[in-house]
């Protein structure tokens, strides 16, 4: 079983738990800044009124995207000492989740800034109310709490959590947790898009699967990657 | 080593190919962009735009052909790294695919203020991801020493020179395409040709790189 050095090990641990933190915290922090404007009925003025604001607000959330395929690819060499098809299939997921973010749910909501100058300068109000309603739809479906992105993140956070809990790289209680809240998460991603629930059931539901991420994130940190069940084990 | 060789011959021409097409793309579509009448510019001109897409899309495969020719090199040196510059380039392609596909829906004629947008926007999300890639690609070539320790700090600067301009352009300081984007932007393009002419010639320097206890990812 080839193996990593044990400082290229910890500092693996380090990385890859500070890009959870920013994963997570980075897009609640990112949407603090822009969502209402975004979110306001009147939001064209609101958006042009406040662009800094929201244009901060997007930047941080660019991060916490891009800070997405980073976590597959720093994780790559240690989730690869199980398997290097499971290490690919996470790298792949976290890589999609970056793609989906961007192409469809930021560029569409940067695009609402141009659409509100372009409002502000009164061109063509009924095809920008339009492209507005459009833009609202797409990103029902492919913003961070739309169904398409959850299904995505949900079978890349399965994977994760699978060589986790087999190979005991962090204790079973941190992979069981994840596997548990992940699963709940894709379910109600599911159940979304028959019915319609109400927001502060999302809220409940996905507070479980941040958290986790927090402290597995704390634990990659401050403990490391356990590799001693993957040494004892006779090679594959 | 041989292998390592036709690695950074192909790395080094698709690097001029990705940095030939943006800038032949910007060159044909910003005038014909910042026309005051876009419908009237897309009937005379839809071959422009459908040529500047093209040109795009050239750049989007070329920009992730980099990442894919240079991993097995990268890969020797730093693990995680090398698949992180990897993942960034693929991002990275995949937006630029789109922002070509926006470019070229305008040809259609319907929604122009949407598509309009979408491509201003993509464009720059791309210019943001690749600038993004550049600090995980110079920081390794410099510490590994793959090319001479000039050329990664001038990557490494520029880099950062074209993610300030991003960030100007998104906060409405300055305008793409402005007498300060360029300046901004042309360290980094002219810094990619040179590397390209050093990947193409030279190859990289593999010496400071600790032969790994650890089997080479393409073995």
């Amino acid at each position: 079983m080839p193996d990593l050095a044990p400082h290229a090990l910890r500092r693996t641990g380090i990385i890859v738990g500070t890009l959870f933190i920013i994963a997570t915290g980075f897009l609640f922090l990112g949407e603090a800044f822009y969502k209402q404007y975004l979110d306001a009925p009147d939001a064209l003025t609101a958006i042009a009124g406040n662009r800094p604001l929201v244009v901060l607000g997007l930047w941080i959330e660019l991060i916490c995207i891009l800070s997405m395929p980073l976590i597959g690819a720093f994780i790559f060499p240690v989730l690869r000492l199980y398997s290097t098809g499971m290490a690919l299939t996470y790298f792949f997921f976290r890589a999609l989740e970056g793609v989906i973010l961007i192409t469809v749910a930021q560029v569409n909501k940067w695009a609402m800034v141009s659409l509100s100058e372009a409002s502000a300068a009164s061109a063509d109000p009924a095809g920008i109310e339009a492209a507005m309603a459009l833009i609202r739809a797409q990103n029902a479906w492919g913003d961070t709490a739309g169904t398409l992105y959850n299904i995505i993140f949900v079978c890349g956070a399965l994977c994760l959590y699978a060589v986790l809990f087999r190979a005991r790289l962090v204790p079973r209680w941190i992979s069981v947790w994840g596997l548990i809240s992940a699963t709940v998460l894709g379910v109600l991603a599911l159940s979304a898009v028959f019915t319609r629930l109400p927001p502060m059931w999302e809220v409940a539901l996905i507070a479980p699967l941040a958290l986790q991420e927090i402290v597995m994130a704390l634990w990659f940190i401050f403990r490391g990657f356990d590799v001693s069940a993957l040494r004892d084990a006779p090679a594959k | 080593m041989r292998s390592h060789r036709s690695l950074t011959i192909i790395a080094g021409l698709l690097f001029i190919t990705a940095t030939g097409a943006t800038m032949a793309s910007q060159i044909i579509i910003e005038p014909v962009m910042q026309s005051a009448d876009l419908s009237a510019q897309l009937v005379e001109n839809r071959n422009l735009f459908v040529l500047s897409g093209l040109l795009e899309v050239t750049n989007a495969l070329a920009s992730a052909g980099i990442a894919i020719a240079l991993f097995p090199i990268l890969w020797l040196c730093a693990q995680g790294l090398s698949v992180a510059y990897l993942g960034l380039r693929l991002v990275e392609a995949s937006v630029g695919v789109v922002t070509a596909a926006t470019l070229l829906s305008l040809t259609s004629g319907a929604a122009l203020p949407l598509a309009h947008a979408l491509h201003t926007w993509g464009f720059l999300l791309v210019l943001i991801v690749f600038s993004t890639s550049t600090f995980v690609l110079y920081p390794l070539l410099f510490t590994f020493r793959l090319v001479p320790a000039a050329l990664s700090l001038w990557g490494l600067i520029g880099g950062a020179m074209l993610l300030l301009s991003c960030l100007l352009i998104a906060f409405g300081r300055i305008e793409a395409g402005a007498t300060m984007d360029t300046i901004l932007s042309l360290p980094i393009w002219i810094n990619e040709m040179v590397l390209a002419l050093w990947l193409i010639l030279r190859g990289v320097d593999l010496t400071h790189v600790a032969p790994e206890v650890e089997t080479p990812a393409h073995a």
